[in-house]
């Protein structure tokens, strides 16, 4: 009886709220039933999909990505709502890797976002339908007190920036990089992962991604934390 | 100035620290033994050059928090001379402000630095307590072994 009224329940799908329930723990308890089927996930203009079959996901779509991108885009996403609908399926499959390894992956990503660590995940405008642009200029523009922003390769290229300052930004944090690497081998603190430099007039703020340096200048009159804290939750999209 | 380091010291999570003047010689140092002193010293001249190199860029540095892989190192610079702080990562920052800021108006009202070698000399004399080796956090002591 119960058994029918719970596949009554999975065959008419239900809405939920990924405040509530965790989309990770979800994508567990679907992998643990052996799940087949499509989970929506829904975060503002963006509609995010995973696609179940026995259990494994198999393919993800969010906007014009698919695959690995499109999965890892979609389960850094702080808040949202999701369907769950046990009759959609694909015959794509864009993913291979077991949901266990893109779960402990998700998580660590989740972790080094959390952290500040920009991630190099696609833009914005390949995540939305609507097509707007979604660069370090869009996502930092509205922080409080920052100044510049300027997102450079490991080598220091910069490819993305913001603000009249970014040369003089770029050539001061890639300075306190190449310093504090040398610090932190001689204090034995290991590799260098980021740092907030509180200025009298401006302040400086690191953080690094596995492929990305991004500098961050803020006016010294908002204290540097805010700012960071500003960053993050852009960078991490629920700002 | 060691006793103003070991008032920080009592923070939790501090590992250890240091008061160095502007050209990154070290005055005083509370570091646990398994820091190499001479690769400390060759850091501090360069955390020293840091402050400068980011003097034009930020107006002079009020405070600076570098982040490592095994934990965090604070800089507050007093005058010609800065407290180092090495910090576990969950070290509490608002707390450690509030000890680097009595810390810092102690170190004001020190005198004049003695030279270095007279420092030197006095810490073979006297050497300093250090804090204790089960005082240290199990995955610096990990990485200071494999160093």
């Amino acid at each position: 009886m119960q058994a029918a009224r719970h596949l009554q329940q999975e065959a008419a799908g239900f809405d939920g709220a990924v405040s509530g329930m965790h989309l990770l723990d979800l994508l567990q308890v679907k992998g643990m039933s052996r799940f087949t089927g499509r989970i929506a996930v829904d975060r503002g203009a963006a509609t995010g999909l995973l696609f179940f079959r026995d259990g494994e996901v198999i393919h993800a779509e969010l906007g014009t990505l698919d695959g690995r991108p499109a999965f890892d885009a979609i389960v850094v996403w702080g808040d949202g709502s999701f369907r769950v609908e046990p009759k959609v399926t694909t015959t794509r499959q864009t993913l291979t890797d077991r949901l266990q390894f893109l779960l402990i992956d998700a998580v660590r990503l989740q972790d080094e976002l959390a952290a500040g660590m920009p991630q190099g995940l696609p833009p914005q405008s390949e995540i939305t339908q609507s097509g707007r642009r979604g660069d370090v200029k869009e996502r930092l523009s509205g922080v409080d007190g920052l100044t510049d922003a300027a997102l450079t390769t490991r080598q220091g290229e910069v490819v993305q920036s913001l603000g009249p300052q970014v040369a003089e930004l770029a050539a001061s944090g890639l300075f306190l990089v190449g310093t504090a690497e040398r610090i932190g081998e001689g204090m034995g603190l290991g590799p260098f992962k980021g740092a907030v430099i509180q200025g009298q007039r401006s302040h400086l703020i690191v953080l690094q991604g596995p492929r990305n340096f991004l500098f961050a200048g803020a006016t010294g009159e908002v204290k540097a934390s805010v700012v960071e804290n500003g960053i993050r939750q852009a960078l991490s999209g629920t700002h | 100035m060691e006793s103003i380091l070991r008032g920080v010291l009592a923070s939790p999570g501090v590992i250890g620290g240091l008061v160095m003047d502007d050209a990154g010689r070290i005055l005083a140092q509370t570091l646990p033994e398994l820091f190499d002193r001479e690769q400390v010293a060759g850091a501090a001249v360069v955390l020293a050059e840091q402050q400068v190199g980011l003097e034009e860029f930020t107006g002079g540095v009020r405070t600076g928090e570098l982040r490592f892989e095994l934990g965090k190192l604070i800089l507050r610079p007093v005058a010609d001379r800065s407290i180092v702080l090495i910090c576990e990562h969950g070290a509490n920052l608002q707390m450690l402000s509030i000890a680097l800021n009595v810390a810092a108006k102690k170190l004001e009202k020190v005198p004049a630095l003695p030279p270095v070698a007279t420092v030197v000399a006095q810490e073979k004399a006297k050497p300093v307590s250090q804090p204790g080796y089960n005082d240290i956090p199990a995955a610096y002591r990990a990485a200071m072994i494999r160093r």
